[in-house]
């Protein structure tokens, strides 16, 4: 592959791309004020995806997600996955749109048109995916040490500010059993920890491969600490009634920041969500481009990125026809019936089926297979 | 002293068939036109203009033994070229050796002339007759190089023409060129645009031996290459690149070697002309191609492994590879200490933020976004738009594009009329508006302090880089709101890390963040501990010095 990535800049997409849109919501409703414990939980969860995830990866190191579906399935069955999994990002980049476009009509411009709104954001992000990955992670390289500085800016005015912070919201603690507690938050799997399985198609870009598993490790263990602090003070400044049923509880937090002349920070979180959707779509959109490059042996998937955004802008407003049913549909509907396969079940069959070939082959002949694959 | 100026006279040559010869002059004349900017008669041009020259016959033509067909071939081709100057002597006063010295007026350093060729081979005594070798005499007393011995016609009509002096003797079926160059030219200035508080006060002119030699006395380097090239095919004008072998990366220079030997254009009069033909996106916005009229800039660069581009007629030296971070640097940073080099650096890059997101800020929170006012500035706020015909956006747009007219007629006016400008757009376009309720107090310090942002860059025509993107900010803040000045940060932002200069990563060192580099980016690191150059240039780790 021509673009090439380093190692720090996959953890800087990788955590901007998971921050994206998860910083936002109160993830785990159903476990009310431990939830920030149940996002630590998970952390081990989300490690093991994506260790499935690198085991395939490091079993065709030059493939992505796309280019080794066929070799795994055959080439029949394995494209149509490969199709499966480019719809999917379309998909899901047509999601995020929508997610972006009503929180910024909620939030701060309640009288534009959502059209708009949606297509000035499919614009935006899907310029990221034109000008190629290489530029999405230098970009987010940049980027991710000033998300990180604004972020420590907002905790530190939020706990500064008197009479905000609450910590006996957070009591009782562990007021359900852990296993109780385990199920509640099963959803994590997929959002956001499953989320990274677009990461399968970006593995093969970074130039040093043997970092991969560790870098990607990291950022998710760095990821699961990170939104637990962030639910912890979603918790202790709003409450945990409020914190729960709230559209954008990071926005409504954050208004609360009042010191000095320091308030109304709502430009600092349009700026976050920005540039995070920014992330986030683009790189779904260039997984979908380069993905269908790969399929149809095209050389540069630049230009795709006009078809796809076109299709983005007009799937993000065909899938709900209002916000709450676009909520439904994401938190009950799609985990189980989207997500949950494409993140999970597909890619531990393949690794399945993987091993089931290598056993029936002669081993010898399969090593002499992987290293023409190199 | 011999000093005559013979008459022109238009006997076809016996060597050549006349009609390639009114061919030949027809195109040396426009060539002539063009160097010494006279306008000839249009009647000879066009009747000579129909026929076209073929380089090939000029080029065939080798220099004659005989003296009198040489004079005759140069006077043919030089027909109607007033400028010319063909002097004959007798060297040593001998009658039996004559030679004839070919030159343009006003172009040489006449005294040189005088003294160096004239006294030197007439005034031997006439008794040292019968020189074995009238070549080798010619040769080794006025001591002129053997590659400076041509045989070829083509080459002494371009000697004559890069202002030198072209000796034909008789008997010698060579021309002998002496380089005693001296075109019109003025004296070394101070920089106008580029200035400094503390820096040198050289600036480059418009001479190209001046500005090596500029750049030449600050290195003092046998490593310091400075390689000619020869673009335009009227103009032929005169490039150089200069670099420091060892240090500038090869890759960079060949490059650059390459994109010059492509370009073909008739007429290179500034810099610019090269400057369009070898840019890396020519879509970019920004320039990738740094401009400077200081010889203690491009010194400093060149250390650095950059490469620099000197073309002749242009006081400004173009300097590649040009990367985000060298606009935010000034000399100054380097003159001050570094504590406070650093403190105005980043002030020049808050500036620069500053000047293009501003007004489109400005715009977009009083358009969408009024709640996030702080409530204190509400009641001004309303005071001084109360009145105000037009929406904030277009107000904000019309006071920009005031400014940019008042900018151009600051910078085309004579500078006799320039106080009648100036307290024109002072009083009638910024006090008077604002009084006349046209404009409220706000958008005018909104608009004219992202005017004088711009003026922080050290780059002067970053100004004019500047505007579109912040009109276009503008547009989008006043349209969308924040979603629109946020995107087009955005947009802008991405647009310049995919953009590159000559290979190099336009906002190399930021992204690809490279932490070794950052130490003279974001910073002004004392120079002591600024061990290594950069990586990004040089391409391989190089060090200035070791450490202590």
């Amino acid at each position: 592959m021509e673009t090439k990535i380093s190692p720090y800049q996959l953890f800087a997409i990788m955590v901007l791309f998971s921050f994206g849109s998860s910083i936002l919501f109160f993830l785990t409703p159903d476990a009310k004020q431990d939830a920030w414990l149940v996002l630590l939980f998970y952390i081990p969860v989300g490690m093991l995806e994506q260790l499935m995830y690198i085991k395939l990866f490091y079993q065709y190191p030059n493939d992505t997600i796309v280019t080794y579906m066929p070799k795994i399935f055959g080439i029949y069955i394995g494209s149509l996955v490969s199709v499966l999994y480019i719809i999917y990002f379309t998909y899901q980049a047509g999601r995020i749109i929508r997610d972006f476009t009503e929180l910024i009509l909620i939030s701060s411009m309640p009288e534009m048109s959502p059209f708009i709104v949606a297509i000035t954001l499919t614009i935006i992000f899907v310029y990221g995916a034109f000008s190629g990955l290489e530029n999405i992670s230098r970009a987010a390289q940049l980027i991710l040490p000033l998300w990180i500085f604004i972020f420590i800016v907002l905790f530190l005015l939020i706990y500064a500010t008197p009479d905000v912070v609450k910590f006996q919201n957070l009591k009782p603690l562990l007021e359900k059993d852990i296993p109780s507690l385990i199920k509640d938050g099963w959803l994590l799997v997929t959002f956001p920890y499953g989320e990274t399985v677009l990461f399968t198609m970006f593995y093969s870009s970074v130039n040093d491969s043997k970092k991969v598993r560790k870098i990607s490790l990291f950022a998710i263990l760095f990821l699961g600490c990170v939104l637990s602090l962030n639910t912890i003070m979603f918790i202790t400044t709003l409450g945990v009634k409020i914190a729960t049923s709230a559209l954008f509880p990071l926005f409504e937090s954050m208004r609360l920041v009042q010191l000095g002349f320091l308030s109304k920070l709502d430009i600092l979180i349009i700026i976050i969500m920005i540039s995070g959707g920014f992330f986030k779509v683009s790189l779904l959109t260039y997984a979908s481009m380069s993905g269908t490059a790969q399929l149809i042996k095209l050389k540069d998937p630049k230009y795709l990125a006009i078809p796809f955004g076109i299709a983005i802008a007009i799937i993000s407003r065909l899938i709900a026809k209002n916000y709450p049913e676009h909520i439904i549909t994401g938190l009950k509907v799609n985990p189980l019936q989207v997500n949950f396969p494409i993140q999970i079940i597909v890619p531990l069959i393949a690794l399945i089926v993987y091993y089931i070939r290598k056993l029936l082959k002669n081993p010898k002949k399969h090593n002499s297979r992987s290293s023409k694959n190199k | 002293m011999i000093k005559k100026r013979l008459p022109h006279h238009e006997k076809p040559s016996t060597s050549e068939p006349p009609d390639s010869n009114s061919k030949n002059s027809s195109i040396l004349e426009s060539l002539k036109n063009l160097m010494t900017g006279s306008t000839t008669d249009n009647k000879e041009n066009s009747v000579s203009d129909s026929e076209q020259l073929r380089p090939s016959e000029i080029k065939a033509q080798s220099v004659s033994s005989k003296l009198k067909e040489n004079e005759q071939y140069i006077r043919n081709i030089f027909k109607n070229c007033s400028d010319i100057i063909l002097r004959e002597i007798k060297i040593t006063s001998n009658q039996d050796y004559s030679a004839i010295f070919v030159y343009l007026d006003r172009m040489v350093n006449q005294d040189l002339v005088e003294e160096a060729i004239v006294k030197k081979l007439v005034s031997q005594p006439a008794d040292t007759t019968h020189l074995p070798n009238i070549k080798d005499y010619v040769q080794y007393l006025l001591g002129i190089r053997p590659e400076d011995i041509y045989e070829k016609m083509d080459e002494a009509l371009n000697a004559i023409l890069e202002s030198k002096v072209v000796i034909f003797v008789n008997g010698v079926n060579a021309a002998l060129i002496i380089d005693f160059k001296s075109p019109p030219s003025r004296s070394i200035n101070t920089p106008e645009t580029e200035t400094s508080l503390r820096g040198p006060r050289e600036a480059f002119i418009e001479s190209i031996q001046t500005n090596i030699g500029l750049v030449r006395k600050r290195i003092k380097n046998i490593n310091l290459k400075i390689e000619p090239f020869q673009i335009g095919r009227q103009t032929k004008t005169d490039v150089s690149i200069c670099y420091i072998k060892g240090i500038a990366h090869d890759k960079i220079v060949n490059e650059v070697r390459e994109r010059l030997n492509k370009i073909d254009v008739d007429a290179v009069l500034a810099n610019t002309y090269i400057e369009e033909y070898i840019e890396d996106s020519p879509f970019f916005i920004f320039p990738t191609i740094f401009r400077t009229e200081r010889p203690d800039i491009v010194a400093g660069k060149l250390v650095e492994g950059y490469i620099a581009i000197i073309t002749d007629g242009t006081p400004i030296v173009l300097v590649v590879p040009y990367l985000f971070v060298d606009s935010m640097k000034a000399t100054d940073d380097y003159y001050l200490k570094y504590i406070s080099g650093t403190l105005i650096r980043w002030i020049r890059s808050i500036a620069f933020f500053l000047t293009l997101t501003l007004p489109g800020f400005y715009v977009a929170l009083l358009t969408f976004h009024q709640e996030l006012i702080p409530y204190g500035l509400v009641t001004t706020l309303i005071k001084s738009r109360a009145g105000v015909p037009l929406p904030v956006m277009w107000e904000c747009i019309s006071m920009l594009f005031a400014y940019a007219i008042l900018k151009e007629a600051g910078i085309r006016m004579p500078r006799v009329v320039g106080s009648a400008v100036s307290i024109v757009g002072a009083l009638v376009l910024g006090q008077a508006a604002v009084e006349a309720g046209l404009v409220s107090t706000l958008t005018v310090v909104v608009v004219a302090f992202s005017a004088i942002a711009a003026l922080t860059t050290p780059t002067p025509e970053m100004n004019f880089y500047l505007m579109p993107p912040r009109f276009m900010l503008l547009f989008l803040g006043g349209t969308l709101g924040m979603l629109g000045l946020i995107g087009g940060i955005m947009i802008l932002f991405v647009n310049m890390i995919s953009a590159r200069s000559f290979g190099v990563p336009y906002m190399a060192p930021l992204a690809p963040l490279m932490k070794n580099e950052l130490s003279d980016a974001v910073v002004r690191a004392p120079f002591w501990s600024v061990l290594k150059r950069s990586k990004l240039i040089t391409r391989t780790q190089s060090t200035r010095k070791k450490p202590r």
